[in-house]
């Protein structure tokens, strides 16, 4: 079996009344969930959705929006989840690129859509259904249908004419020249996952999982169809919960979650926040974190106080479909340990090559390619990213994902994460282009020049973006603010993407070649604000 | 310490280390996406510093810092009572 939302079908068959996707006090069967999205994929094709065309998800992240998902790939079509926090600008982009038939707009996304069609002409023209409101109550210009419209439709199963290689979803990363990428993943690239997944993991009915990631991450797919496919129970956690540690602790004691699977950094909040102590976590077997390095200090305190837990890093970029490696830790680190990436899940292969793609001798650093099944088609519309970045396997028929990662092979056989070869970081998870913030002052007329760089924190992030910039004398010497910067900038990236740390320059520092100087910037924001200058400029100031 | 200095030092935390224009005092901080979890911690440490209290992170309640006023009415009350606090981690 591998068209994905299959999965829940065979649940609903044989179990219609057990719980799937529950948001505290919503919740749908499996049999709600099957009914749901059989009608949702008439209503679509009812609408001109064909199989391959694009439906953006304009929801939060909650079960009809989940059901819509199933309602969408049933239709044969691609879902594209759209973050809805995301400036206008940006998600106009998304939209451009993977030119959708219909949008799916919860209530929460219906101002998002708004934004979207007062930005453009051509969005005001893509036609919208309403997930969650009643058509009677909707403007009929704006939408074509609502709920009750859906509920209309039969609900029986309907034939599919799509195969496995089709694709099932589009996800939009960060781009270093300011445009998103558009990463397609196939019906087989995810089965192969959670095929093992479940497997591995022995995944069962009994399971409640959290379902932690935003639908626009790819670890939400190992969330909702880890789930179904194990006819387990999903518990979607509210973003809200993110800015307190103890309320993301009291969720996964009062919803008895036997799995915990987010980025480090929620993690790690907890930890810091020491709200294990107290929490009745004698439920969960398994904690597993992707996207991101998490702090041995951080495991150790999870592992100290969770001997009854299974700790596993997960590894892989979306580009190789949800994640491509494993290491489950078979006992507490030291605080000088470095917890490896792993070995590779079944059906995927990780080498790590020197620059002519020959495989570098152990303990030797390389760069990181992986292969094998998890492998997207390429990004969406774009043959010259694609082809940058997946490459013919040169020992085999196959291909290579280039990952930009820098790894090395350890004298155990397991392979370890070493950095970046390039300016991309992570910051709770989200991948991030530094390419493409600075693309976004560029376009700021008040700067003469601008660099953003990351330097490592021992906080709560293991990422903090910093900005130094020169401002462009107006009249009397009247400079742009850094609330003023930072408001341009919001219009043109999300806030996830705001440096947290500013500094005004009379230029830039340069190096003998005439580039910026960006370990030197990285170093003045590493020094305290304080310090003195090192480069021949002279900091202006720190604050406005 | 009167309701309007004590408005005036929070707002100047916004302005002057978060690079946010303060809001009314009763905009909703979190509703209006001002408010993200890496733009609290930053809050919260500053909120520490500039009134020397701590804030027991494994205590947090979100109402607290829902807005401006609530922060105000927050410090005001607020005891050093121990507890785990944003000062005790190290910070760039």
């Amino acid at each position: 079996m591998q068209l994905i939302q299959l999965y829940a079908d065979i649940r609903a068959n044989t179990r219609p009344d057990a719980r799937a996707v529950v948001l505290g006090n919503q919740q749908l069967t499996y049999g709600e969930l099957y009914r749901f999205s059989n009608s949702l994929a008439r209503a679509l094709k009812s609408r001109g959705c064909r199989p391959g065309d694009r439906v953006v998800l304009i929801v939060s992240k909650t079960p009809l929006a989940i059901a819509s998902i199933l309602g969408v790939l049933k239709a044969g079509c691609i879902y594209v989840p759209l973050d809805v926090d995301s400036p206008a600008v940006r998600s106009a982009m998304i939209l451009d690129n993977c030119g959708p038939r219909l949008l799916l707009v919860d209530a929460a996304g219906t101002k998002k859509l708004k934004e979207l069609r007062s930005h453009s002409t051509t969005m005001a023209r893509i036609p919208a259904g309403a997930i969650e409101t009643s058509g009677a109550s909707l403007d009929r210009k704006s939408f074509v249908f609502g709920l009750d419209d859906i509920l209309h439709f039969p609900d029986d199963p309907i034939p599919y004419k799509h195969d496995a290689n089709d694709i099932a979803y589009i996800l939009y990363t960060s781009g270093s020249t300011g445009r998103p990428k558009g990463v397609p993943v196939t019906h087989a690239n995810v089965a192969q996952f959670i095929n093992w997944a479940t497997s591995y993991f022995q995944l069962t009915p009994q399971d409640r999982i959290s379902g932690h990631p935003p639908l626009y991450f790819d670890l939400s797919v190992f969330d909702i169809f880890g789930s179904f496919a194990s006819g387990a129970e999903l518990h979607l956690v509210p973003p809200l919960l993110n800015l307190s540690a103890p309320s993301l602790a009291a969720f996964i004691a009062d919803s008895e979650l036997t799995q915990w699977f987010s980025v480090p950094s929620a993690l790690n909040y907890m930890a810091k926040a020491d709200t294990i102590r107290g929490a009745d976590f004698s439920k969960l077997k398994r904690v597993l974190w992707c996207g991101d390095v998490l702090p041995i200090s951080t495991l150790r305190y999870w592992m100290e106080r969770l001997p009854h837990v299974q700790f596993t890093n997960l590894y892989g970029p979306t580009e190789t479909t949800i994640a491509s490696s494993y290491y489950t830790l078979t006992s507490i680190p030291e605080q000088n340990e470095t917890i490896p990436i792993g070995r590779s899940c079944d059906g995927e292969y990780l080498l790590v090559l020197d620059k002519a793609l020959r495989p570098v001798p152990p303990e030797t650093i390389g760069e990181l390619y992986i292969g094998g099944a998890g492998l997207s088609p390429g990004y969406w519309k774009d043959l010259h990213k694609t082809r940058a970045s997946f490459i013919d396997d040169p020992n085999s028929s196959g291909r290579l994902y280039k990952t930009g990662d820098l790894a090395r092979v350890g004298d155990d056989g397991l392979i370890y994460f070493v950095g970046r070869t390039d300016t991309r970081i992570k910051s709770r998870g989200y991948r991030i282009e530094l390419g493409e913030i600075e693309a976004a002052l560029n376009q700021i007329k008040d700067l003469k020049e601008s660099a953003v760089v990351a330097i490592t924190t021992s906080g709560f992030e293991d990422s903090l973006i910093c900005c130094a910039f020169v401002p462009v004398e107006g009249s009397e010497g009247a400079r742009v603010s850094i609330i003023t910067l930072r408001d341009m900038l919001r219009r043109t990236v999300p806030n996830y993407m705001l440096p947290a740390r500013w500094l005004s320059m009379d230029c830039l520092p340069k190096n003998a070649n005439g580039k910026i100087d960006r370990s030197l910037l990285q170093q003045l924001f590493r020094s305290t604000v304080t310090s003195e200058p090192k480069s021949h400029c002279d900091i202006q100031s720190i604050e406005v | 310490m009167t309701a309007a200095s004590l408005h005036d030092r929070i707002s100047n935390i916004f302005i002057e280390h978060l690079h946010i224009q303060p809001p009314s005092p009763d905009t909703d901080l979190i509703e209006k996406g001002m408010i993200d979890s890496l733009t609290l911690v930053d809050l919260l440490a500053h909120l520490e510093q500039e009134f020397s209290i701590r804030i027991p992170l494994n205590e947090l309640d979100l109402n607290h810092f829902r807005s401006i006023a609530r922060i105000s009415e927050f410090i005001r009350t607020q005891i050093s009572d121990g507890g785990v606090s944003i000062a005790s981690y190290s910070r760039v």
